[in-house]
């Protein structure tokens, strides 16, 4: 009897089996529905667009807003594309672009006018607000009166002689002017909403926003999901072909495989480690691999606000030393598996000036200094040097550099960097490693380390990378604290430059200088982007610069 | 009776208490704050600002005093790093979730576990038993991050039979969208398969072999009757004591599945908050989570006497 | 005569476990006459439980029952079916075990538990179950039945439990009951007022009772006919007075050595050396043969056989046989013997 019992039990349990398997089955992926599946690896903390501050927010905020231009990309080349605005003209000494802005509407019926642009930036330079990328706006003219509290909101050179035009005077030439204006910070606002909602809604209340771009804001579940529609109200939107798209919040690696496994991933830009995980799923011939530069340039911070806790960090001779002493090429090997490119320049090798490359034009800064040191014996006389003029023992064995390391992504960069350090010059490196994201700030808030590694992605002109190493920029905190007036003097000569090949001469001798002479930085991987896209997937843009995917004009077939 | 819960219920304040304060000085001690991650991208001169606007540069006791009256008030405050987010918003929205979760792993994982612990008792020594045995053993130690990785990978992603992550919401919250809610479930509910196998398993082998089942039969009662008045209520006893703490255990610490499969849960949440400091909704689910907690426990007491009468909660009168 | 109630030929009882085989009872024939109460006497492990379980079905399915009869009232009971072995059980054949806490279920009300034979067995319902439970109850000395039958064992303490337990297995009138050492956890004021009412409980109910036990004091007291069990195998029976006074097995006489007695004069207790043996094998000749100072060579080498001394008393003991040597009892023994003679002499009178 009790035998009787189990093979009923056994064959419930399996016909239960059954039933589930059968239901879980609704979720292969339909390919004919035109939704796109991407992930995230953190949420949009602000869906306003003055504000943003993160590259989940970009992304987002490309595809539900609209600015006066778009970036389109096509086989790695970006192309600036006239979107809100329909023609620009440049007066002749350059200082005043007059836009023109073709019809459109916001996705509640109402119309996109010049005075929204006007009314956007003149937010963005509220020194109220603090907001961040204020200082992208600085060509114009009173722009950093304003936002600096020396003078008021009237005295900016924006303007909306009418609804259909705006006008922007710049303070100098600016010819990266209408790729700064580009940015999501600048797009359009609707005042008359955000004082409606109020400052702080307005960051988190999805349901509030209106859009003038492809999409709109659909569902927002915080570190699970958000899901974009497309905006029918959108001028363009008989070219938009996709009815959704969810970006999934998941940071585990085996579950992004998964999910690209599975056919519920349909893109996604990997990097290192992972990326040879999602190599061998292009072998099942429904992925395909698209390679290209990539916009980040990875490096290693010294902390010259005080010198760090061995207090050797404010002598030029030996940061030269520990910058000298990274090799860049094994390091590219352990961290991103071979796959970045080695940098000893600070901006990475995509950057153009005009048709320009700029690595073509500066070559490597470090090459002669590579060269003069080329071994161990002189990088140690070197270090040596070094502790000399700051009246320190020359015993390189009783050095010791503290290495600050968050808990995760990053960690391996920590060990790599201490191995070669003591390998080559005979010191002492601690990695210190943080238990989690909060702790790491709090340490390198209060100067408790000697070394970082950080990275940055910019756009695409030297000014985004170099102007981080300006003494008056407010990401210093993150930066080390270089701080040096030739190098101030040098870029604000920017605002003189006339022509393209001016540029390209200041640029450089901004490069050089923080690099080969003051050696403020040492960079160490330029990086190479690897994107993997499901086939059935047609038209997605990879922008080299700015958000990863433009899927704008995107389908699946 | 009244007396008995009157007092559960001063201890219950007492232990909160105790608990959040020890919460909150263990948050303060810890190096970062609740901002850091949220300013961590921003220029000094934004930074300064929104520290500014949060008052958390106040010192530790002034903020603690601050922070309990106001609890006190039932005012658990708004997520520093998510504002808009209230507790009684995550009492909404994610509680619901994680006790659906939960109760679907306690649904699925007791009863089968009670009966291959049964199957293991009655068959002792037969490879039924051995089986149960060593796969008991193997659940119980393979932690449920693993599992849930392993079948996420297998059944999620290389034989595409179910949804790779992802829950069930709005008019589904509670029920409906059951294809996403199978692979977390089955993940959670493996490892109490195991532990009520066992549980069970010994708890039958200790009654079967006992006087009082030897004596039923000896009176003739009839074997489905020995062992539905005799060995049920009494093999019961442990397995019924232990449900509260399984259940709590189960809504709470979901955390791995959750994050794996990226469910909207208090367990990541809380994880979440804790990274971040946020100290508004760390304090506000240390509560919830120890009210739960000391809840089952009192729960387990009360079942313990009502299934067992040999013990005695408070003192009965005789007579 | 009595006729026979229970009648058990030649029974074997094999055990099967994962250390080999355990012959626990080998060879045993008892017979139990309707109305009196036989006793069963043993040290542990010589198969006296298992007997008596053999008797009632209860034995685990590792253990092999054979035997030439094993009867109850002319009824076959070996092949018979779970079911009909159930009709019998608390019906006909009662059971008492050892300890009278462990017997009875602790969640479990007195009164239900005491009920319940009559649930199964009369189908009896709410009133007249309750009656009947209260009846019991009254029957071995505890009053206040509606209070009683609602308390749990472990609020009663070791005297009442132990009535609880006899009431539970008479309650249905059975015709036999078998009691595996009843008072052995007891006390001896309490040991008395449970043999005492265990005698009463007889008389009213017309009882035939199986009294396993190793305390020959007990015995003494309740027993009309007595078996003595060693290593699986009765080696005398008779009656009380036959084995009191005329024991014929040198264990016998061992175990009659070993009841303290103050009208001797020295302080030492006896105790027979060395232990039973193990039976994961047959032993070879007579099992207590190791441990028997009046051993002979052949009991070493062969099983004595059975000796029939009268009509109720027999032995196996190769002393006994013809060709024996002369032997002599121990001096105690002797003068038991001497006691028989008298005794007999006068009943002839």
């Amino acid at each position: 009897m009790a035998k009787a019992r189990l093979y009923v039990a056994a064959t419930a349990v399996v016909g239960l089996g059954a039933v589930l398997a059968a239901c879980g089955n609704n979720s292969s992926a339909s390919s004919t529905k035109q939704e796109l599946n991407l992930v995230q690896n953190l949420d949009p903390t602000t869906l306003d667009v003055n504000d943003e501050r993160n590259v989940s927010e970009v992304a987002v905020m490309n595809a539900t807003q609209e600015g006066l231009f778009r970036t389109e990309s096509h086989n790695g080349k970006d192309k600036l594309v006239l979107a809100g605005a329909k023609s620009y003209h440049v007066s002749a000494d350059g200082l005043t672009y007059t836009f023109k802005l073709r019809d459109s509407k916001w996705s509640d019926g109402k119309v996109v006018t010049a005075q929204q642009y006007v009314d956007s930036i003149l937010r963005e330079l509220n020194p109220k607000n603090a907001f961040a990328h204020a200082s992208s706006a600085y060509a114009i003219k009173g722009a950093e009166a304003y936002n600096t509290g020396k003078g008021t909101a009237a005295q900016v050179g924006v303007a909306a002689p009418d609804s259909k035009t705006l006008t922007i005077t710049l303070a100098y030439k600016d010819s990266y002017f209408t790729h700064e204006i580009s940015n999501v910070y600048f797009y359009p606002v609707r005042l008359d909403l955000i004082k409606k909602v109020g400052n702080t809604a307005w960051k988190t209340a999805y349901k509030k926003q209106v859009s003038n771009g492809p999409f709109k804001y659909s569902a927002w579940k915080k570190n699970d999901k958000l899901v974009l529609v497309k905006n029918n109200k959108y001028w363009n939107a008989k070219k938009v072909k996709l009815q959704k798209v969810t970006y999934t919040t998941t940071t585990k690696d085996s579950t992004i495989l998964s999910l690209m496994q599975s056919g519920q991933l349909d893109a996604i830009t990997a990097s290192g480690a992972q990326a040879s995980d999602f190599d061998q799923l292009t072998k099942n011939n429904k992925i395909t691999k698209i390679t290209q530069p990539g916009a980040r340039i990875g490096f290693v911070i010294f902390n010259q606000h005080t010198g760090g806790l061995s207090g050797l960090l404010q002598n030029t001779k030996i940061r030269q030393a520990l910058s000298l002493s990274i090799n860049r090429s094994d390091y590219n090997k352990a961290i991103a598996d071979g796959q970045d490119n080695p940098a000893t320049n600070f901006v990475p090798k995509s950057v153009t000036v005009g048709n320009t490359n700029f690595y073509k034009y500066t070559g490597n800064v470090l090459a002669k200094a590579q060269k003069q040191y080329n071994s161990k014996a002189k990088l140690q006389a070197l270090f040596q040097e070094g502790l000399k003029e700051l009246g320190k023992s020359t015993d390189l064995n009783a050095v010791t550099l503290t290495f600050l390391s968050p808990g995760e992504d990053t960690a391996d960069i920590g060990p790599v960097i201490k191995q070669q350090l003591e390998k080559t010059l005979g010191i002492h490196v601690t990695v210190k490693i943080q238990p989690d994201a909060a702790a790491f700030s709090a340490a390198r808030d209060k100067n408790d380390y000697d070394l970082l590694a950080n990275g940055w992605s910019g756009g695409s002109d030297p000014s985004t990378f170099l102007t981080l190493w300006q003494s008056t920029n407010g990401f210093q905190r993150y930066f080390g604290g270089y701080n040096s007036k030739t190098y101030d003097d040098l870029y604000a000569q920017l605002e003189n430059a006339d022509s393209n090949a001016d540029r390209l001469k200041i640029f450089a001798a901004l490069q050089d200088q923080l690099v080969a002479k003051d050696y403020g930085v040492a960079a160490t991987t330029s990086s190479n982007s690897r994107i993997f896209v499901s086939k059935s997937v047609k038209d997605l843009q990879t922008p080299v610069f700015g958000t990863p995917f433009n899927y704008n004009y995107a389908y699946k077939k | 009776m009244v007396k008995v819960i009157v007092r559960r219920l001063v201890e219950l304040a007492v232990a909160l208490f105790l608990i959040t304060s020890a919460t909150f000085f263990l948050l303060a001690a810890i190096p970062g704050d609740a901002l850091s991650a949220q300013t961590d991208n921003l220029p000094e001169a934004a930074r300064q600002r929104v520290y500014a606007q949060s008052g958390l540069n106040k010192p530790v006791l002034e903020r603690y005093a601050t922070t309990m009256t106001s609890m006190l008030h039932g005012n658990f405050g708004e997520s520093i790093a998510d504002p808009g987010m209230t507790m009684s918003k995550v009492v909404h929205e994610k509680l619901p979730v994680s006790l659906r979760l939960g109760l679907q792993q306690v649904l699925l994982g007791i009863p089968l576990g009670l009966f291959f612990g049964i199957l293991a008792a009655i068959y002792k020594n037969t490879w039924i038993d051995h089986t149960v045995t060593v796969l008991s053993l193997l659940l119980m130690s393979v932690p449920s991050l693993v599992l849930g990785l392993l079948l996420q990978s297998y059944f999620g992603g290389k034989l595409g039979w179910f949804p790779i992550l992802g829950w069930p919401e709005g008019s589904q919250l509670w029920f409906g969208g059951w294809a996403l809610t199978i692979l977390p479930t089955v993940a959670g509910a493996l490892t109490h398969v195991a532990t009520y196998a066992r549980l069970l398993k010994n708890s039958m082998l200790d009654i079967l072999g006992s006087d009082y089942v030897q004596t039923a039969r000896a009176k003739g009662v009839p074997e489905y009757r020995v062992v539905t008045h005799h060995i049920v209520r009494n093999a019961a006893i442990p397995v019924i004591t232990r449900l509260p703490m399984t259940v709590a255990f189960s809504i709470t610490g979901s955390v791995f599945i959750e994050s794996i499969f990226v469910i909207p849960g208090i367990g990541q949440y809380f994880v979440q908050a804790l990274n971040n400091r946020d100290v508004p909704i760390v304090m506000g689910e240390t509560v919830m989570l120890a009210a739960l907690y000391i809840g089952s426990l009192f729960l387990t007491d009360l079942l313990y006497m009502a299934v067992d009468p040999r013990i005695k909660l408070y003192d009965r009168k005789e007579g | 005569m009595a006729e026979e109630i229970i009648r058990i030929r030649d029974l074997h009882v094999t055990f099967t476990e994962t250390s080999g085989h355990v012959y626990a009872v080998r060879g045993v024939d008892l017979t139990l006459n309707h109305g009196e109460t036989l006793a069963i006497v043993g040290e542990s492990g010589s198969g006296k439980s298992v007997t008596t379980k053999a008797l009632l079905g209860l034995l685990p399915t590792n253990a092999r029952v054979t035997a030439e009869t094993l009867s109850y009232q002319g009824q076959e009971l070996q092949q018979l079916r779970r079911r009909d072995y159930d009709q019998l059980r608390g019906r006909e054949l009662a059971l008492i075990f050892q300890d009278p806490l462990s017997a009875l279920n602790p969640t479990m009300r007195i009164g239900k538990q005491l009920g319940e034979v009559l649930v199964v067995h009369e189908h009896l319902k709410k009133a007249a179950l309750q009656a009947r439970v209260a009846a019991a109850l009254t029957s071995v000395g505890l009053g206040d039945a509606p209070e009683l039958a609602r308390k749990y064992p472990h609020e009663l303490s070791g005297g009442q439990r132990q009535r609880v337990v006899i009431a539970m297995a008479l309650i249905a009138h059975p015709q036999v009951l078998v009691a595996d050492e009843p008072t052995t956890a007891l006390d001896v004021t309490l040991q008395a007022q449970v043999l005492a009412l265990i005698k009463a409980q007889k008389t009213q109910q017309d009882l035939s009772i199986l009294f396993i036990t190793h305390d020959l004091g007990v015995v003494a007291n309740i027993a009309d006919r007595v078996a003595i069990m060693y290593a699986g195998q009765i080696v005398e029976c008779g009656t009380a007075e036959e084995i009191f006074y005329h024991p014929q097995h040198p264990y016998t006489w061992a175990l009659l050595e070993a009841v303290p007695d103050d009208s001797r004069a020295d302080e030492t207790l006896f105790s027979l050396p060395g232990t039973p043996p193990d039976l994961h094998q047959e032993p070879v000749g007579d099992a207590f043969a190791p441990r028997n100072p009046y051993a002979l060579g052949i009991d070493f080498r062969e099983a004595p056989p059975r000796t029939q001394l009268t009509a109720t008393h027999w032995v196996r003991s190769w002393l006994l046989d013809p060709q024996a040597p002369a032997y002599e009892p121990p001096a105690a023994i002797q003068a038991r013997w001497h006691e028989y003679a008298k005794m007999k002499e006068a009943a002839h009178d």
